[in-house]
């Protein structure tokens, strides 16, 4: 019950901002780029990658840590990174499931409002970002969730995370729309490649040298990030005390 | 006149108890200011964008939707403040602590929905209004003062409004047990009223006029204000509040008779 409950909740942008950007389609055939049918799969796709690719690890991190429940994991033999991700890798697997039925039945239903690639290296090349995403996802709320080692208490680095994601990943609206500076800046942060690069990529909008760029650029933050959790965690270690227990 | 008393006397312990618990936590207070304050400039954000586009959204101007915008969030904020508790409601249906309340000689709706008033809000509240004034200089908002009066007259009924929502929906926890995340579901779709209604299909703004009452809390005393809407739905919305008040009351009443006290 829930798990539903959460799936309904984390749908609710994405049945608003359609809905706000359809009411501005009357006025326009276009806006950068995206025409009525694009900006509907563009929001259908997100919200399937904020479902099925998005993390929220960082909560466990954080009251294992404060808590001093990460004693027990010190000791098993599965690492707690990796036990964290598989859990992690399973409620999404669990969540893949009626959000894809939800795409079908829009497909079925509204196919003049969702586009599918013409390619199937697109889908195949949308399989792997996704697989990216989950894990650049998961390591920034590993990272939020691992300064709990100094600071015990991480809501407010992560709700800054979060803030930096709702306006920069194009969750809300595709970056395309925004102004120039607010997309530069976009530019400059990993967010952007947690839903607005794999939806560009599944509404087949990159193509060649951009595309290689995107995916160059994705892969580096990747090990950034994972260099930044792979610091954080062994230095945390050393601060640990395990009070709390 | 003496159950007024009673009950005055009551809250003022509770406000008390409340205080001394938020001076023990005054870090926190300070950290989910900046957290909320944040939250609100997203918004913001993503409402510029929305205009970055367009020069209006359903017929509404930046300056309306703005307006329409800070009304939600203070009425949401109120709510939090007055009624915090309430949200812990699933949590103490499944843990048996209800009998604490209803073992009380006052009303236990009382004081489950009242127990706890959130201080640390009131501050959020305070630049919340100064926004919400700051809003309507900036855009050059005008209000002929009857619309002014009625809209102030018609918050207590939006706030009512909410407040039932939220006690229906939680109220099932008598029956669902672990849904204390049903909270934050309602208030995600129930902001879908900081935007103007007239974005929906007719259809769907007729279920926001009844089942799923939203066009009740943020958008009809707006739309008075800015003379979208005429009068006369001051007295629909009273009506309305006093009414769905009431039913939350009946299934509040209804559900209590299923509590079956699981930790004693």
């Amino acid at each position: 019950m829930r798990m539903l409950i959460w799936f309904i909740a984390d749908l609710s942008p994405f049945i608003i901002f359609p809905i706000i950007w359809l009411s501005i389609y009357k006025q326009n055939t276009s806006i950068a780029g995206f025409d009525r049918t694009a900006i509907i799969t563009y929001y259908l796709i997100t919200a399937f990658i904020v479902q099925t690719c998005t993390s929220h690890v960082g909560g466990i991190f954080q009251r294992n840590i404060v808590q001093g429940k990460l004693n027990i994991h010190l000791v098993r033999p599965l690492s707690f990174i990796s036990f964290a991700f598989i859990h992690e890798f399973s409620y999404r697997l669990i969540s893949f499931f009626p959000v894809t039925v939800l795409a079908i039945i829009i497909y079925i239903f509204f196919p003049d409002y969702f586009r599918l690639p013409s390619s199937p290296f697109t889908w195949i090349l949308f399989a792997l970002v996704c697989l990216i995403v989950l894990t650049m996802s998961h390591l920034l709320e590993m990272i939020s969730g691992l300064t709990s080692f100094w600071f015990g208490e991480n809501k407010a680095l992560d709700n800054f995370i979060y803030f930096f994601y709702k306006v920069f990943s194009g969750a809300f609206a595709p970056l395309a729309f925004f102004p120039i500076v607010l997309q530069n800046i976009a530019n400059c942060l990993p967010f952007k490649y947690l839903a607005y690069f794999p939806a560009q990529i599944f509404l087949e909008q990159i193509h060649g040298y951009e595309l290689f760029y995107g995916l160059t650029l994705m892969i580096v933050w990747l090990l950034i990030l994972a260099l930044i959790v792979s610091f954080l965690w062994r230095r945390g270690l050393r601060q640990y005390d395990g009070s709390g227990i | 006149m003496k159950t007024i008393k009673k009950y005055w006397k009551i809250y003022r312990v509770l406000l008390s108890n409340s205080f001394s618990y938020i001076a023990n936590y005054r870090n926190d207070a300070w950290l989910m200011l900046v957290m909320n304050t944040v939250s609100l400039l997203t918004t913001f954000v993503i409402v510029q964008v929305i205009f970055s586009q367009t020069n209006s959204i359903g017929g509404w101007t930046a300056g309306e939707v703005y307006l329409l915008l800070m009304v939600w969030t203070i009425l949401d904020e109120l709510v939090s403040v007055f009624f915090n508790y309430l949200f812990f409601l699933p949590e103490i249906i499944n843990d048996g602590s209800v009998d604490f309340y209803i073992t009380k000689p006052v009303s236990a709706l009382f004081l489950i929905s009242l127990k706890y008033f959130l201080w640390r809000a009131v501050l959020r509240i305070l630049i919340d209004v100064v926004l919400f004034f700051v809003v309507i200089s900036y855009f050059h908002l005008e209000f002929y003062w009857l619309n002014y009066l009625i809209f102030f007259i018609l918050l207590p009924f939006s706030i009512l409004v909410l407040y039932s929502i939220f006690l229906i929906a939680n109220t099932l926890a008598f029956w669902f047990q672990r849904i204390d995340n049903i909270n934050d579901t309602i208030r995600n779709y129930f902001s879908f009223a900081r935007y103007p209604l007239e974005i929906f299909s007719t259809k769907t703004r007729w279920f926001f006029y009844s089942f799923f009452p939203l066009a009740f809390t943020s958008y009809i005393p707006v739309a008075i204000l800015l003379k979208r809407l005429p009068i006369y739905w001051a007295a629909i919305m009273t009506v309305f509040s006093l009414t769905i008040f009431s039913l939350a009351i009946l299934f509040w009443r209804y559900a209590l008779k299923r509590y079956s006290s699981a930790s004693s």
